[in-house]
């Protein structure tokens, strides 16, 4: 009997990955706890080891897929391993893995199936041989594994009529239901071909001139020159699917302001050598972190989430940080934040973004923020909008410190301004708060030595 | 070409009158196709209408109808000597298909469907020769439909003779009721008609050469059937296969071997060989034109139905796959809307029908069927005994079970007998073309008192909770 690989749980909450890339191929001898393959979940990338050996038979996903747990993965063939007519071809055996370009390459749109040919003389040209015949009743089926696509009569009609072949789409409803929604977002590579009128012309009416019509996400681009598709997946989809989430969950106000950090930015520099003999990078980040924790503890609906009809006050205080990786954004973090001292923070700052670029984040540390800090000034700009980190309630942004005139004692001065622009739900909270909370926030950042002095309580 | 060989032409060419053909016919012409139906039978409708679906039918009804009035003595309802018209049967059984037929060929008229009567041949790629009565006619095509059907499968060596050596078609049409018959074949067909033989009096034998009654059918269905058949008195050989049948004056003497090594003999007036059909693919000129068949003779097709070439069609018996007329009609549809330029392709789910008592209906996987394919089940069963409708109908075998995948509760198939079943399974279907999932059955309100409420309880009891049972099994 072969063998049947089933996508194990891969920790609390995960229902499925998508298939990043295969690290073996049909025919290739496992052994025991050989990565088959990469799967990305959430937003980490783990590797899946084969819980026994064998040859394998099929790979029952393609690049790309997701795969429910519990899933066939892979199946095997029977007979030891050794027994493999590919196994042992080089001194190293291990399975080689696809080339990363060949993953990312973009695949082709879905594949524009043949629309029925028009009546016509030419119709009659002989066409090669009809590629699937449907089994004959009585001949024993391949017995498929896989169940018909989880959609509606009327949702796969749609698919034929949009030229998407349904099952390569990705369904985002319930246990994975492809939706008409994602049909037609599937059917965006080619726009959406009109129905042919199944009246005959004599009794089509003439229809009315529409107005321009709206250009759509299906639009056809190709009209007006060259354009590249590039497939949504991994954790741009990901990002994208979030990002939507919070677009349409939340009621986002952005309250921007600046703080003076002259202060801090000296005991900064002050204290980097410190740092530094210590193996910490020191930055401002660490500061900022602390001095929020300590507002939020006087401001809790900035800690929070709207659930239902409750808002929930977190008195956990574990806050994202966004970094910026090669894949895209990904928000690990830090747990108790209040109960952590700068150095430890900064540690952690730096640990943590290390393992998010390197995509070796565990799942888990990339959960359970209650508050979360994005900083785009290493790159540049004075302020922007951040979108929440949904559910969190508040996401503080910063820009890039400049040097700005101030008057103080009736003098002009240069001082160093850091842009703060903090978005919150206007769901939760209002406009109020969130502008006690920023001047409680600047009130640190101008006088870091508070920080040693106030704990919030 | 000879003088006075004209050549008609017509857009679509659909060849068969059955209810793959006709309703082909019927959806290009609604869709504003101009269409010539090629027919050979006296009445649109095919072997279903004529020959097999109502016919059957009908006998069917009446032979329940005898057997239940005695039964209904329990009622209170007492009727003297119930017996069988046969003659008055048979002619009523003719008024339903000459009805039904009528009322096709009046569509057809209605729909402006061109019919010609005759049996058609390919002779060129875009043309057909159509031999009518009065000759032959030729009628050039843009696309064409072949739905001729299928016929059944006579014995090897020994051709039917439709008075001792019949098929099911003489089946339906016998000149009497036979005092006794023998089927060899234990498929839906020679169990349909041998149960309503066996009701209206006959003695009947059934061999088949399978271990199972119904092969292919969950053995789970085929149980209550079987005890129905014995209570009959239907004497039922399995894993048997006859050797060789003599027809004799007024019977024929039949020898039969059984895989465990017995033999014997029957003698029947009539025995019925319902072993299978065969298509009706021959004689079409599809191989000069180069369409593409496999080794049984079923023509190849595409989930469009599209043969090996594009713009003829193949749909039905004739392009193989489950042998019911339902499945002809949707293959039909999705031929029309191809050629009509819209959209399609048979993506369906086929619910397996067969009117033994009791009935039989099924749709998607059996637990069997989804183990085989690795799939971990929960299932759910009812049982009619426990049904108020049913109790009231007096008819209570049987039961339905729903099988669901175990880790989403996604419903994967539907397996019922009993009362009325044949109703009952368009409800799972449905369920499986929607992709219902348990709680989609369990939370929709099942009117009271209804068969369909064994249905309820069974999606229910795939979580152990059925109402009206009490479950051992705690989930």
């Amino acid at each position: 009997m072969p063998k049947d690989f089933i996508f194990p749980d891969l920790g609390e909450g995960v229902a499925e990955g998508e298939l990043v890339k295969w690290l073996v191929k049909e025919g290739d001898s496992v052994k025991e706890d050989q990565d088959v393959a990469e799967v990305e979940t959430d937003k980490a990338l783990v590797s899946i080891p084969s819980p026994h050996g064998g040859v394998v038979e099929n790979l029952h996903f393609k690049e790309g897929d997701k795969i429910p747990v519990g899933a066939v993965l892979m199946s095997f063939r029977d007979g030891p391993a050794a027994a493999a007519p590919e196994a042992n071809k080089g001194p190293e055996s291990k399975p080689e893995p696809i080339p990363d370009k060949a993953a990312a390459k973009p695949s082709p749109p879905p594949a524009a199936e043949a629309r029925p040919d028009a009546p016509s003389p030419s119709a009659a040209k002989p066409a090669p041989a009809v590629p699937e015949p449907k089994p004959v009743e009585g001949a024993p089926s391949p017995a498929p594994s896989k169940l018909p696509v989880l959609a509606t009569p009327h949702t796969r009609k749609l698919a034929r009529e949009l030229g998407v072949d349904i099952e390569t789409v990705r369904g985002s409803g319930e246990n994975g239901r492809v939706t008409e929604d994602d049909v037609r977002r599937a059917a965006a590579p080619g726009a959406p071909v009109a129905k042919p009128s199944p009246l005959p012309a004599a009794q089509a009416a003439p229809a009315p001139a529409p107005a321009v019509a709206p250009e759509t996400a299906a639009a056809d681009f190709e009209k007006y020159g060259p354009v590249q598709r590039i497939p949504i997946k991994g954790i741009r989809r990901k990002i994208s699917e979030h990002m939507l989430t919070t677009a349409h969950q939340t009621v986002m106000v952005t309250h921007i302001d600046e703080a003076d950090v002259d202060a801090l930015m000296l005991l900064r520099q002050e204290k980097k050598k410190y740092a530094e003999e210590r193996g910490v990078k020191l930055t401002l980040l660490p500061f900022l972190m602390k001095a929020c924790v300590i507002a939020l503890k006087n401001y809790p609906y900035l800690n929070a989430s709207l659930s239902g009809d409750e808002i929930v006050l977190k008195d956990y205080f574990h806050f994202g940080f966004a970094v910026d990786t090669d894949a895209g954004l990904m928000v690990p973090v830090i747990r108790d934040v209040d109960q952590k001292s700068i150095m430890r923070l900064a540690t952690e700052l730096v640990d943590l973004s290390e393992q998010a670029r390197k995509r070796s984040i565990s799942l888990e540390a990339l959960k359970g923020h209650s508050f979360s800090i994005t900083n785009i000034g290493s790159i540049g700009g004075r302020a922007f909008t951040p979108i929440l980190h949904y559910p969190d309630s508040a996401i503080l942004g910063l820009g890039r410190t400049y040097q700005k005139p101030v008057v103080r004692g009736g003098e002009i001065k240069v001082a160093s301004a850091l842009p703060l622009c903090l978005t919150f739900d206007h769901r939760v909270t209002d406009g109020a708060t969130a502008a006690r909370f920023t001047n409680e926030v600047i009130k640190y950042l101008s006088d870091p030595d508070l920080l040693l002095l106030d704990d919030g309580d | 070409m000879v003088v006075g060989d004209l050549t008609e032409s017509t857009e679509v060419a659909v060849l068969g009158g059955g209810p793959g053909g006709y309703v082909a016919a019927i959806r290009l012409a609604q869709l504003g196709k101009e269409v010539t139906l090629i027919n050979d039978d006296v009445l649109p409708g095919g072997v279903c209408l004529l020959r097999g679906c109502i016919p059957s039918k009908a006998l069917i009804e009446a032979g329940n109808l005898l057997h239940r009035i005695p039964a209904a003595a329990a009622m209170g309802v007492l009727a003297d000597n119930p017996r069988v018209d046969w003659p008055v049967l048979q002619k009523w059984k003719d008024s339903v298909v000459q009805r039904l037929g009528r009322g096709v060929e009046q569509l057809l008229k209605q729909h402006k469907v061109k019919t010609l009567a005759g049996r058609g041949a390919f002779v060129g790629s875009h043309s057909l020769e159509i031999r009518t009565e009065s000759g032959p006619r030729h009628l050039a095509f843009e696309q064409a439909v072949v739905a001729t059907g299928s016929r059944p499968r006579p014995l090897p060596d020994l051709p039917f003779d439709g008075e001792k050596i019949i098929s099911s078609d003489q089946a339906l049409t016998l000149p009497e009721i036979p005092p006794s018959l023998l089927v060899v074949g234990g498929g839906y067909i020679g169990l349909e008609l041998g149960e309503v033989y066996a009701k209206l009096g006959s003695r009947v034998t059934v061999l088949e050469a399978l271990p199972e009654l119904l092969p292919g059918t969950d053995p789970a269905l085929v149980r209550p059937v079987k005890k129905k058949l014995e209570s009959l008195g239907v004497q039922i050989l399995l894993k048997t296969q006859a050797k060789k049948i003599k027809p004799a004056d007024r019977e024929v003497m039949v020898e039969w071997t059984s895989e465990d090594g017995a033999s014997g003999q029957v003698t029947a007036n009539r025995v019925l060989v319902a072993i299978g059909r065969v298509p009706n693919s021959e004689g079409l000129g599809l191989g000069a034109l180069g369409v593409a068949r496999d080794a049984k003779g079923f023509v190849k097709v595409d989930a469009r139905q599209r043969t090996s070439l594009s713009h003829i069609y193949a749909i039905g018996d004739v392009a193989g796959g489950i042998q019911l007329a339902h499945k002809a009609s949707r293959e039909g549809v999705v031929a029309a809307h191809n050629i009509a330029g819209e959209a399609d392709a048979f993506d369906n789910q086929v619910p397996a029908v067969i009117f033994t008592d009791p009935e039989i209906a099924y749709v998607g996987l059996s637990e069997a069927q989804a183990k085989e394919r690795g799939i971990e089940t929960s299932s759910g069963m009812f049982g009619f005994p426990a049904n108020g409708r049913a109790l009231t109908l007096d008819d209570t075998e049987g039961f339905i079970k729903v099988v669901a995948e175990k880790s989403s509760r996604r419903i994967l198939g539907v397996q019922m007998v009993g009362p009325h079943v044949s109703e009952l399974i368009s409800e799972a279907t449905l369920g499986l073309e929607m992709g219902a999932f348990v709680a989609d059955l369990d939370l929709t309100i099942h009117p009271h008192p209804t068969l369909s409420e064994a249905l309820h309880e069974a999606a229910e009891g795939v979580s152990g909770m059925a109402i009206h049972r009490y479950h051992t099994k705690k989930y």
